[in-house]
């Protein structure tokens, strides 16, 4: 009895220690994960501040997979996504906390070809675009430029936008092993800019300084820009939805803010960010 | 003089006019060598790029090999406490029986703790240790897999899977060889397996080695991630050490395949049934799992579960097999099964509900269970995790075990509350209210015929990615014999609940 007794006695202090510990009230929200979001979720973030001053939301890029491995760590509360929640990383939360994760569709993004501004090419076919990416077609000439080697950038495979386009693009087959992967879509936008025989992909927002090529579905159909109106008649072919994880349905501080990214107000910053709304 | 002047005046601009032929050639030529220069300079580092290009390559060459290799492990350091320790133990040294049995002064009466992570040793009422240390190296590309967990047991487990006294002299052998084995310590081998799997649909893999037989949802369910310190007693007693050498098929959807096929699976395939140890016999036994996965994560609900079947036979090195006759409830003999297989049986049902609570955060509710035909020894229902040979005779049980478990996060707070009930009865066809004084000889049962019954309630704290304290508390209940049996030497301990309540407090460290 005595035994019994100390271990309660020792199991109650623990209790109480971890409730001593955890009774901070919290007032952040973190949000970790897509680059492609960055600045998406920056601006978000900034304006949710500036109207409740009370929150503080912070946010840190290093990748969808980054992202949702931190949620699964409990290291964040909102994991940025630009590609759907693998299979393996639900199995993961359910481990964890007995949920699936809960998946919020913020924005819609037109997965954009980039190209230096020098280069004559202005449109590619889908089946093109996954010929060079695959070490198929190495020379601009075969696609209407110049004779010059085209020279592959991409992302790091903890990208959402490298499973999206290896996945949607590519057929789920591996990259050409002469891609030079960059740790952003900002880095790939830059290395274009200034290789005038550079190829690029990413988000819609980050396409500045480089030339926007024109996507077509097959070689008979006709090439569109990723526009909203283009987006919206699914014309573009290459195109996505961005997502916030959280480990179960949104509650309190959590939902407030994603209910708000998903207000007209929050979905206005959207198109000014240069992606597309949901609503 | 105006002569003179126009003159001067001439000579000057003749004079200024060489001075800048004489300036632009020298501008010129100091132009080309700067532009030569610049060239030069630029060659320079274009090849100096190009080195760097080159030795990036080859540099992410190495690096992508490398990043294929995953190293990862954990430790489990923990304090146990037999909380019932001097109503387990002789305090008179008497053997607190009324055989009169002389025993030391701290000798347990009957096992504690053998199913919560080792028995405890005689005279030991409390126990710090490390329960697993264990290091996994795999090399993964997309379709291939190669994996070596060890383990390190620095200390001396004791027999874990053996629960009872020994009864009958003609099992000592087996048991004594079995508690040899797992008390060895240092380090031992957990996994060591590849897999392949196919490069057209990505769905079908072959896995080959020593790994979790694919069995119910326990099994699998990784010592690291488990909610109660140990497995249940049904899963320890009919698969100890949860590993088997085999070869198996394993059928999971990919992406590419269509979305209503990703919601089953199946995992099959032929093995020893011995354990880590070689084959002692021409028998495989065969064991798989069909299993599905529901969910809805808009509603955050969801059902896992699957069927299990086990197929094997276990080698008699004796003439005689014990059936039990349930009418008359004692174990009959029957020769001539020499070298003969006996059946290994069991049929298995797991279910796994998840869901969440408002405020609290998910949880789950799981409950599996398994019944079947047990080959084992008199005073031994275990199945059999090395290569031992006996010559004792093979007793058929019919065993029945399931457990239930509830897990609640309370994500506030970082920790998970834990409700567990196991229960295990080795052999179905006899209660222990059939187990008296005038009967037992004759029904050559023991204490391996008994039921257990063990709740378990727990508290698991995540410290962060890393760290994991747990909480445990569990009590152990049997299946009482007849009153008369107080005069049993195997059984008097058995004729009231036993005391083996142990508390077990982990801190896990995962990398």
């Amino acid at each position: 009895m005595k035994n019994i007794n100390k271990i309660f006695l020792f199991a109650i202090s623990i209790v109480s220690l971890i409730f001593f510990m955890s009774a901070t009230s919290k007032k952040v929200i973190t949000v970790k994960g897509s680059d492609t979001m960055v600045i998406l979720a920056q601006r978000w973030a900034e304006e949710y501040m500036a109207k409740n001053p009370d929150i503080t939301v912070q946010v840190t890029g290093g990748g969808s997979g980054t992202g949702l491995s931190a949620l699964i760590n409990g290291t964040t509360d909102i994991a940025n996504a630009s590609r759907p929640i693998k299979k393996s990383e639900i199995e993961r939360i359910k481990q964890r906390y007995n949920t699936f994760g809960y998946e919020t569709k913020v924005a819609k993004d037109g997965i954009t070809i980039y190209v230096n501004e020098g280069n004559i090419v202005s449109e590619l076919s889908l089946s093109q675009i996954k010929s060079i990416y695959l070490g198929q077609i190495t020379n601009w000439k075969d696609v209407g430029g110049d004779d010059a080697k085209i020279v592959l950038y991409g992302r790091e495979n903890n990208s959402g936008t490298y499973v999206y386009f290896r996945d949607n693009v590519l057929d789920g087959k591996d990259y050409s092993s002469t891609m030079q992967s960059l740790p952003g879509t900002a880095a790939v936008v830059n290395a274009v800019s200034k290789d005038k025989y550079g190829i690029g992909y990413g988000g819609a927002a980050y396409a500045k300084g480089v030339k926007i090529v024109k996507v077509k579905k097959d070689d008979n159909s006709k090439a569109y820009d990723p526009t909203l109106e283009n987006i919206k008649d699914n014309n573009y072919p290459i195109t996505r939805f961005l997502y916030m994880y959280t480990k179960t349905k949104p509650e309190g501080i959590v939902k407030n803010y994603i209910d708000w990214i998903l207000s007209a107000e929050g979905q206005e910053i959207v198109s000014k960010v240069g992606y597309f709304p949901v609503k | 003089m105006f002569l003179l002047r126009a003159l001067f005046f001439m000579c000057s601009f003749c004079l200024f006019i060489y001075a800048q032929d004489i300036q632009t050639e020298q501008t010129n030529a100091n132009s080309d060598t700067l532009l030569e220069k610049l060239k030069e300079d630029l060659d320079k580092a274009k090849g100096t790029l190009d080195g760097l290009n080159e030795s990036f390559a080859e540099t992410k060459t190495t690096v992508d090999k490398l990043s294929k290799i995953k190293i990862s492990g954990y430790i489990q350091f923990q304090y146990r406490m037999a909380t019932n320790y001097k109503e387990a133990t002789d305090t008179t040294g008497t053997g607190a029986s009324p055989l009169g049995k002389t025993n030391p002064v701290g000798k347990y009466l009957y096992p504690v703790g053998d199913f919560a992570g080792g028995k405890f040793g005689d005279g030991i009422g409390s126990m710090l240790q490390i329960r697993r240390a264990r290091i996994k190296v795999a090399y993964e590309s997309k379709l291939t897999t190669g994996v070596v967990q060890l383990d390190c047991l620095p200390f001396t487990m004791s027999n874990a899977v053996n629960s009872v006294t020994q009864a009958q002299d003609t099992s000592k052998k087996v048991s004594t060889t079995q508690t040899s084995f797992l008390s060895g310590g240092g380090i031992t081998l957990k996994d060591a397996y590849f897999r392949f799997t196919d490069p057209w649909i990505e769905t079908i893999s072959l896995k080959a080695g020593y790994f979790d037989r694919p069995f119910g949802f326990e099994i699998g369910y990784s010592s690291s991630n488990r909610e109660s310190p140990e497995r249940s007693r049904l899963f320890q007693t009919l698969f100890p050490l949860e590993r088997d050498l085999g070869l198996s098929l394993e059928l999971v959807p990919s992406g590419r395949m269509p979305e209503w096929l990703s919601l089953f699976n199946f995992k099959g395939g032929a093995f020893t049934g011995n354990g880590i140890n070689v084959e002692t016999d021409d028998y495989l036994d065969y064991i798989g799992r069909f299993g599905f996965s529901v969910m809805s994560q808009h509603l955050q609900i969801g059902l896992d579960g699957g069927v299990s079947g086990y197929f094997g036979k276990v080698k008699n090195y004796n003439d005689t097999t014990y059936f039990f006759n349930a009418d008359k409830k004692i174990f009959e003999p029957s020769t001539g099964y020499k070298y003969q297989g006996i059946n290994r049986k069991y049929y298995g049902l797991d279910l796994q509900f998840y869901a969440s609570l408002p405020f609290l955060g998910g949880f789950t509710l799981r409950g599996e269970g398994i019944s079947g035909y047990q080959p084992c020894f008199s005073a031994n229902n275990s199945s059999p995790k090395s290569n031992v040979t006996s010559s004792s005779p093979v007793y058929l049980r019919n065993i029945l075990g399931y457990y239930l478990m509830w897990v609640q996060n309370i994500d506030a707070i970082n920790s998970q509350f834990v409700l567990k009930y196991d229960s295990f009865d080795p052999n179905t066809l006899i209660n222990g209210n059939d187990i008296d004084s005038a009967h037992v000889k004759l029904q050559k049962v023991s204490p391996a015929d008994l039921m257990f019954n063990t709740l378990g309630l727990g508290w698991v704290y995540h410290w962060n990615e890393n760290v994991k304290i747990m909480a445990y508390y569990e009590m152990v209940n049997n299946e009482k014999v007849a009153p008369d049996m107080i005069k049993n030497k195997d059984f008097f301990v058995y004729t009231n609940p036993i005391k083996a309540n142990v508390f077990t407090l982990r801190i896990q460290y995962k990398f």
